[in-house]
């Protein structure tokens, strides 16, 4: 058997979880069932991608962005979703700015006091992620980005 | 020093009570402690305990949507809303495969509640080759051998008429 390189499955547990939530108590879910909308769900993801990429593509654009995104839905005729989406994109950059705040916030008062001892430097790798977050983020506030 | 589990093999009646419920107490707490960090996953809590704006893990929906030939490369934003979006489609799709057909509510969600919305409903066909209906082997048969015959009365009457 051939080895796959990427698994383009979802996890189980997430999708069971997401299905329970959205189903009343106490209905069970086959596992055919879970199985064909997770498999459904990866299908989604590409169909959105492709789509999404398309509107990148006329807008002359390489990288995939948000707008791209909500066209897409509109597009494959999942308005329902477009509400939700935009409240969790203004939930999601209102988190980066306040993330941004914070760390800036951070090197100031390293500034301020240089004797000061090192201030908690867990999560190395999340800070990573942040900065290349941030980096998008100020590539994306040059891009017009349409609400 | 003999384990509870090997005592209890042996002398399934005579292990006394307390010793059982607490030892059932003890694997209790360890497996609720298991489920809880499981639950807490699945939810997407982070290392605080908060709760994440998408529970789907980003870097696998990254995987699939560069697994698409022609995209090359995905802000940060598009990935969160992609995320959300598998999401909301997961929900939706389930409580349309939960409703489809019956409007009773149904104790179970089988397969094919989720095959036939995939068949029948407009939103939703596009994962109507990924599901097909299960049908019955001999259903199937019989299927193909009714297509070929109407095939082989086609090309008979093509001969007919030339």
């Amino acid at each position: 058997m051939a080895e796959r390189p990427e698994d383009l499955n979802l996890p189980n547990a997430v999708i069971t979880r997401i299905i329970k939530e959205a189903l009343p108590d106490g209905v069970n879910i086959s596992k055919e069932a879970r199985s064909a909308i997770s498999r459904a769900a990866s299908v989604f993801v590409l169909y959105a991608t492709s789509c999404a990429n398309n509107f990148a593509m006329k807008g002359k654009r390489k990288t995939l962005n948000a707008s791209d995104v909500l066209s897409a839905m509109e597009e494959m005729e999942f308005q329902r979703f477009i509400t939700p989406l935009k409240e969790a994109l203004e939930a999601y950059r209102r988190e980066q700015k306040g993330k941004k705040e914070a760390s800036e916030q951070k090197k100031k008062d390293k500034d301020k006091k240089p004797d000061s001892e090192e201030p908690d430097k867990s999560r190395g790798e999340d800070n990573d992620d942040e900065d290349d977050r941030l980096e998008e983020e100020e590539q994306n506030e040059e891009e017009e980005v349409d609400n | 020093m003999m384990s509870w589990d090997s005592l209890e093999r042996q002398h399934p009646c005579r292990v006394p009570r307390g010793a059982a419920s607490a030892q059932a107490r003890v694997r209790g707490a360890s497996w609720a402690a298991e489920t809880r960090k499981m639950a807490d996953a699945a939810v997407g809590k982070d290392k605080c305990g908060e709760q994440r704006l998408v529970s789907l893990p980003l870097s696998r929906i990254r995987v699939i949507m560069k697994s698409s030939p022609e995209v090359s490369s995905i802000n940060q934003e598009a990935l969160v809303l992609t995320a959300k979006a598998t999401e909301l489609f997961v929900r939706h799709l389930a409580t349309s495969s939960y409703r489809h057909g019956s409007g009773r509510a149904k104790r179970a969600l089988t397969y094919s509640d989720v095959a036939s919305t995939a068949q029948e409903a407009e939103t939703f066909q596009f994962l109507a080759d990924i599901l097909p209906k299960k049908i019955l082997a001999s259903k199937y048969l019989k299927m193909l051998k009714e297509k070929r015959e109407e095939e082989e009365d086609q090309s008979q009457e093509e001969e007919a008429l030339s």
